[in-house]
Parts: structure tokens; C-alpha cells; sequence
């Protein structure tokens, strides 16, 4: 049997692994629970991040860390515009909401498809110099790589909290977000916010697809996939429109996943995410840190 | 939703799906999927040739020369486009060489219909009943076991004669079927010669293995390769114990640290891991970030460590693990294969590059299926009439014996005049990475260098 250093290994890594997810959820929390649009290609971001990482990287040879920065900003502009195409002129019809979700599935095959011709269904990795160097503390070893995802993603977390608490632009998204008739009223710019939203969104996926890719070698056109259902699991989990959320709700689905596959097996591993996060939404359908929705 | 909304949403999906289509097929194929497109038929050796520098020979072929149709059916999109793309490229030049009579043997020229699975058993099944419309005399497929069961069955209710090349489940050759016939080794197979391998190589290393683990992705590949290395394990390591077995569901895995953390408290003595590349290289990094190797990682089944991308992704980490092969361009060198090389230049002068266990591997089953055609033509069977054709090639499939040597690539010969049709013949080398090359290093007897076991500790590389 696994002594007691391993389970604490185990739940360092897992832990690791669930600030990660939280880190893919950020995104896809900020449209789905702030602009209550779906985006299904939120995958299909964190791919086209994950890719702009490994070329970056293996044409230029630029740290990963300034891909990071340059997938943000490119998968912002890509999100702007998705945003302009696919989601501004259905979002208030009515139905809006429904519409997104058939509207970024057919940006999903576009970019699923594109990965496909540009770059080969074959998976890949890059060699870099973060995965390979180790920390270790008390016997507990975690690769430098999976230690910054799990830093930034919690200073992005609380970047973006911040950002919509304090600054001007992120109260507007959260008036948008709770009153779109009240903040028109009131002379904010809907469409500008929405697609700024949508945008910043956007470019945390393609961030949180760099980060990824410096330790999980599976590049590939379909990558997003699994991340995408974590990601989803993560923002119902955490209940819609909570930032804070999303880190505790990716933690605590990281470490469910870790020792549910330690208790039973590995083909386990998802099935009992699903568990959980059913028994969730039956207890608390708002989500563990969400707000009942109240009938007005 | 209004009109509008519905029409925009409607277009995004069309367009998708059309880009989609020509994503199906990068490289030299053009990928079939609809009904209009295989009813063009695809006449692959032209768009093979084309590519060449050579002028095409078929074109001067004599125009006398009966031309015979055979149905390709391969996952050129969806999970496993990669390998459906790589076992394509075999086939397309072992249909080229034929159709340019560098077999003096065959005397026809085949025609290629390509069908793509999309890696879905229902897709397989429906383009193989439109193969069989089509007009084709056998199929060669279908790369994915899960894939290649379903279709097979259905080639064998509509007597439709079926090449299996490189899927490896048992229970395809095991259902008495007698339209089906596989060139390559089965799964037990490759286990039993995984364990042969090595048995041998701990033995002329003078180490005991005690104990060791198995670790196999959940799907038909790696469940039936790890039920043959249970059934053989005890004859191999009768004083070993399994001290860990589990499997994980490759598409969905996000972390192998449990199952690293887990081996690392039981200390297996080797590790056999079934694996298509992503996890593979997952699990080479989790033991290095946990710090732990066995005396032995051996990739079992041929999966994901066979492939160069296994060795380009892990760079100096991926040293001393061993991997069963099918093909090495190694085996050129030796006196009894040397002669097939011209197999792999022209291979490189297509596509830039040697060759790979699934390109070769696919190119002998094409070979194979063209030495029974010809055998069909020369006893006086009709192509013509489709359906005796069809089964005038079943009969001649089953007389098919070539000896080692004769067999073009590889180190084995075909024998499938056996009952159940599994070619007994058909063996996996084993290779170990040794600074950064596939070098093979069982049976000893053939190997050019010698295996390194146990493997040093991470720290002391």
C-alpha cells in the first residue's frame, strides 16, 4: 500500500491539478456566468493557446511565459472576433442564449478543423526547461512548470476579481451582466462591454492553454476536449457568475479526481467528478458559491 | 429564435463542416466521406505518382492489364487520423510498386476506393457495405481493433474477402470467420513475444525479476495486449508477482501522478505499459517528476513509445525505455532484408522520411491481398463476375504460404492457410532507446547492440 507521503504527493498534485482546471474555467465562468452566453468553443481556445505556445516556442524559441502573454492578446482579438461574427448579432434575439450555443459550435468545428489541415491530428509537445527542473519540499516534488500554472492561475483569478469589483470597464461587464436594459439606461456601451468581455474571456483560455501545454504533452486538435468538460464541471460547481469560485471549485474536483482513482482505479476517475458534481447540483443547484436565483 | 438568428447559425455550422472536409485529408490523400466522392473512385496511385519526381509508370502500363478495385477502410479523421493516415501511405505505395510491376509476380493493377471510419464502428460498417456496392473484390482495413471487429464481421455476411494488416485484437481472428485474414501478429502475440523478449534480456543481464506491473489505456488495444501478457506472464517470470495492475482511460487522463505514486510504493521490478503517445509521454514525466524508475519500462503492443514523436518529445528522458516493434529501417541492413530497401527510399523520396512499423506493416497485408488476387486471376476466376471473383480470392487467401525473405520489409513469413487465419508466422522485435535512437535489441541473437538493464536511476543519467 502507499505510505502517507505518497497521499500527501497526491494531494499536492492533485491540488495542482485542480488550480489548473480553475484556471481553464476562468474564461469560460466570465462569458458563461457573467455574459450568460455559452461559449462551446471554449475548448477549441485553450487549443489554439496550446498551439501558439508549441510554435512560439519551437520556431522562435521564446519562453513559454511570453507565449502566454502573446496568446492572450491573440486569442482576445480571435475572441473580439468570434465575438462580432458569431455572438453579438444573435445574443439579443430572443432565445439569444440557446443561439450562442449552436453559434461557437460551428466556430468549434471551424477551429477544430483548421488545427486539422494547419497542423495534423498528431499530438505534440515541446521540451522545455520548466518541466523538466523540480521543486521539492518535505519529499514532495512538483515540477516548476505545474507550480506557475498554479500560481498564475490564482493571481488571474484574483486579478480578474479585482478587475471587476474596481475598475470602471469591470463594473460596467458586472451592470451589464445583472441589468442590460438598467446599464443602457444608464449610458454604458452594451455591445462594447459584451464584446470586451468576450474578448478578455477568450484570451484567458488561449493563456490558460499556454499553461497547460508547458507540462501536459497532448497538443493536438481535439486537446481542448478534456479540458473543456473540466472547465464546465468547474464553472457549475463553483455556481455561475462566482470568480473566487472557480479556484476552490477546480481544487476540489482535482483532489476528488486524484483520490477517487487512488480509492478505486483510474477508469474511475470521472466517473465520480460526475458524482459529485451531481450530489452538488442536487443540494445546491446554485452551485457551492453561487447565489439562489430569485424569482422577480 | 427568429429567422435570422436560425439562418446564421445554420451557416456557421455549414461552414464548419465544409472546412472540416478538407481537414479530413492533410497530406497526400484527398479523404472520401460522402457517397459522391467514393463513387468517384479515387485512383490513388495517380495522386501518389504525382507527387513523385518520377514520371507516373502506370500510365505506361499496357492497357491489357486487368484492373482490380480494393476498398480501403481506414480512420483518416477523428481520434486515430494520425495512424489511419500513416497505414494509408503504406498501402498507396504498395498499390504504386504493384501498379508499376516491381513484382513481376502480380501482373494486375489495383485500384484503391477509400473509405474513412471517421475511428466510429457504425461509420466502418455503412462504408463498407458502399465498398461492397462499389464494386470492390476485398477490403484492407481497419487500424482500430473496436473498428476493424464490427466491419470485419459484415465483409464476412456479404462474402467480402478482408485483409486485416495491423489491428491486433484476438477476438477478430478467432470467430472462425472465413472471409477474414490477418498478416500481422494478434495481441497474445505481441504479448507473448513482449515477455519472450524480456525474459531473454533480464536472463543475459543475469538479473531476477521478482515482480512487475501492468498499465494499459482502457480500450480494445490495451485491455486484450494486457490479457495476453497475463496468460504468457507465468511461463516467462515463473517467480514473478504482479503487484500492481490498472488501467486509465487515455483520452480523458489529465494527470498519471496516482498511478506513478502507486508503482513507486510497490517497486515493481518492470513495468509493462500499454500506451498511445500522449500518455506514454505523460507517464515518462510523471516518473521523472516523482522520481522513480523500474528496472524495466517496456511500452507493450507497439503503442505510443514506437513512435519517433515518443523520442522528440522526451528528448534524453525517453532513453532505455523498450518498446516492441514492427519495423525498423535497422532491418535494412541485415543480409536476409537488405534487398527490400528499395521499399523504403522510394517511401522517403514520397514523404521525406523512413518508413514506420503501421506504414510497413499495411504495405505487407497489400502485398499479400495482391499475391491472392493474382492467384484468383490465374485460376481463371472472372473478375467480372464480382461476387465468384470475390470469393475466388478467399480461396486463393487461403493458400497462401511465402517463406520468410520473400515477404517484402519484414523479418517473418505469411502463413494463412491455418484455420483460423491468424498468420502464426508474424513476430515483434524489441527495440530499446539508447541515446536517443531505436536501436533493436531482441532476439539477441540480431541485435546489433546490447540492452541496457536495469535501467540507471533518473539521478544517475
Amino acid at each position: 500500500m502507499i505510505e502517507l507521503s505518497a497521499y500527501t504527493q497526491l494531494l499536492v498534485s492533485y491540488a495542482i491539478l485542480g488550480g489548473v482546471y480553475g484556471l481553464t474555467a476562468l474564461g469560460l465562468s466570465l462569458i458563461w456566468g457573467v455574459m450568460k452566453a455559452v461559449n462551446w468553443a471554449h475548448g477549441d481556445f485553450l487549443m489554439v493557446g496550446m498551439y501558439t505556445a508549441f510554435w512560439t516556442v519551437t520556431l522562435f524559441g521564446i519562453d513559454p511565459y511570453i507565449a502566454a502573454i502573446v496568446a492572450f492578446i491573440l486569442l482576445g482579438l480571435i475572441g473580439m472576433a468570434t465575438h462580432i461574427i458569431a455572438i453579438e448579432p444573435v445574443v439579443e434575439k430572443p432565445g439569444g442564449h440557446e443561439a450562442t450555443l449552436l453559434t461557437t459550435l460551428g466556430i468549434s468545428v471551424i477551429l477544430e478543423s483548421l488545427a486539422l489541415i494547419l497542423w495534423s491530428p498528431s499530438p505534440r509537445s515541446y521540451q522545455n526547461v520548466y518541466k523538466d527542473t523540480f521543486l521539492e519540499v518535505l519529499g514532495i516534488r512538483t515540477s516548476v512548470a505545474e507550480a506557475i500554472a498554479f500560481v498564475v492561475s490564482i493571481a488571474s483569478i484574483v486579478a480578474v476579481d479585482q478587475f471587476l469589483k474596481r475598475v470602471r470597464i469591470g463594473k460596467a461587464i458586472r451592470a451589464v451582466s445583472q441589468n442590460p436594459v438598467g446599464a443602457r439606461v444608464v449610458g454604458i456601451d452594451v455591445p462594447k462591454i459584451r464584446l470586451m468581455t468576450f474578448g478578455l474571456g477568450v484570451g484567458l483560455a488561449g493563456m490558460a492553454g499556454v499553461l497547460v501545454s508547458t507540462f501536459y504533452p497532448n497538443i493536438r486538435p481535439l486537446a481542448g476536449y478534456v479540458w473543456d468538460i473540466a472547465s464546465y464541471v468547474v464553472v457549475i460547481f463553483a455556481g455561475l457568475g462566482t470568480i473566487y469560485g472557480v479556484i476552490f471549485a477546480g481544487i476540489i474536483i482535482g483532489v476528488t479526481e486524484g483520490f477517487g482513482t487512488i480509492v478505486f482505479s483510474n477508469a474511475f476517475r470521472q466517473i465520480l467528478v460526475y458524482v459529485v458534481f451531481l450530489a452538488v447540483l442536487l443540494l445546491r443547484p446554485q452551485g457551492l458559491f453561487g447565489k439562489a436565483l430569485r424569482r422577480v | 429564435m427568429d429567422t435570422k438568428t436560425w439562418i446564421l447559425a445554420i451557416v456557421l455550422l455549414i461552414v464548419g463542416l465544409l472546412v472540416g472536409y478538407f481537414a479530413a485529408g492533410p497530406g497526400q490523400v484527398k479523404t472520401v466521406t460522402t457517397t459522391k466522392m467514393v463513387e468517384k473512385t479515387v485512383t490513388v496511385t495517380k495522386t501518389v505518382a504525382s507527387t513523385t519526381s518520377q514520371p507516373a509508370q502506370t500510365t505506361t502500363a499496357p492497357a491489357k492489364k486487368v484492373e482490380v478495385k480494393v476498398g480501403i477502410l481506414l480512420p483518416l479523421s477523428g481520434g486515430s487520423a494520425f495512424s489511419g493516415q500513416e497505414d494509408l501511405r503504406g498501402i498507396q505505395l504498395a498499390a504504386l510498386h504493384i501498379n508499376q510491376s516491381k513484382y513481376p509476380n502480380i501482373k494486375f493493377t489495383m485500384k484503391l476506393v477509400i473509405a474513412d471510419t471517421q475511428t466510429k464502428q457504425d461509420v466502418a460498417v455503412t462504408e463498407l457495405r458502399r465498398l461492397a456496392q462499389e464494386g470492390v473484390v476485398a477490403i484492407i482495413g481497419a487500424y482500430n481493433s473496436a473498428v476493424t471487429y464490427p466491419s470485419a464481421a459484415e465483409a464476412e455476411r456479404i462474402g467480402l474477402p478482408y485483409v486485416v494488416p495491423e489491428s491486433v485484437s484476438d477476438k477478430i481472428t478467432a470467430q472462425g470467420w472465413k472471409y477474414v485474414f490477418r498478416t500481422c501478429a494478434n495481441a497474445s502475440k505481441y504479448a507473448y513475444d513482449t515477455l519472450w523478449a524480456m525474459a531473454d534480456i533480464a536472463k543475459a543481464n543475469g538479473v531476477e525479476v521478482k515482480s512487475v506491473a501492468l498499465i494499459y489505456e482502457n480500450s480494445d488495444f490495451g485491455v486484450t495486449t494486457t490479457e495476453g501478457l497475463k496468460k504468457y506472464l507465468s511461463k516467462f517470470f515463473p517467480n514473478a508477482k504482479i503487484v500492481h495492475e490498472e488501467s486509465y482511460p487515455a483520452e480523458e487522463v489529465t494527470s498519471m501522478d496516482d498511478m506513478v505514486a502507486k508503482l513507486k510504493a510497490e517497486n515493481p521490478d518492470i513495468v509493462f505499459h500499454v500506451a498511445y503517445l500522449k500518455d506514454a509521454v505523460l507517464f515518462v514525466q510523471t516518473m521523472k517528476k516523482l522520481n522513480w524508475y523500474p528496472k524495466a519500462y517496456v511500452g507493450a503492443g507497439a503503442g505510443g513509445q514506437t513512435r519517433v514523436e515518443f523520442i522528440q518529445q522526451l528528448g534524453a528522458d525517453a532513453n532505455y525505455v523498450y518498446t516492441q516493434t514492427e519495423w525498423q529501417p535497422d532491418f535494412l541492413n541485415s543480409k536476409a532484408l537488405g534487398k527490400w530497401a528499395w521499399i523504403n527510399d522510394d517511401f522517403k523520396k514520397l514523404y521525406g522520411r523512413d518508413m514506420v512499423g503501421s506504414s510497413a506493416l499495411n504495405y505487407v497485408g497489400t502485398y499479400v491481398l495482391a499475391v491472392a488476387i493474382q492467384k484468383a486471376l490465374d485460376s481463371g476466376a472472372n473478375p467480372n463476375d464480382i461476387k465468384a471473383f470475390r470469393k475466388a480470392v478467399r480461396d486463393a487467401l487461403e493458400t497462401i504460404k511465402i517463406p520468410a525473405g520473400e515477404l517484402p520489409l519484414m523479418p517473418w513469413g505469411v502463413d494463412l492457410t491455418v484455420p483460423n487465419h491468424q498468420n502464426p508466422e508474424a513476430a515483434v522485435a524489441m527495440a530499446q532507446i539508447l541515446e536517443g535512437k531505436f536501436r533493436v535489441v531482441w532476439p539477441i541473437e540480431f541485435a546489433p547492440v546490447k540492452a541496457v538493464f536495469p535501467a540507471p536511476s533518473w539521478g544517475k543519467r
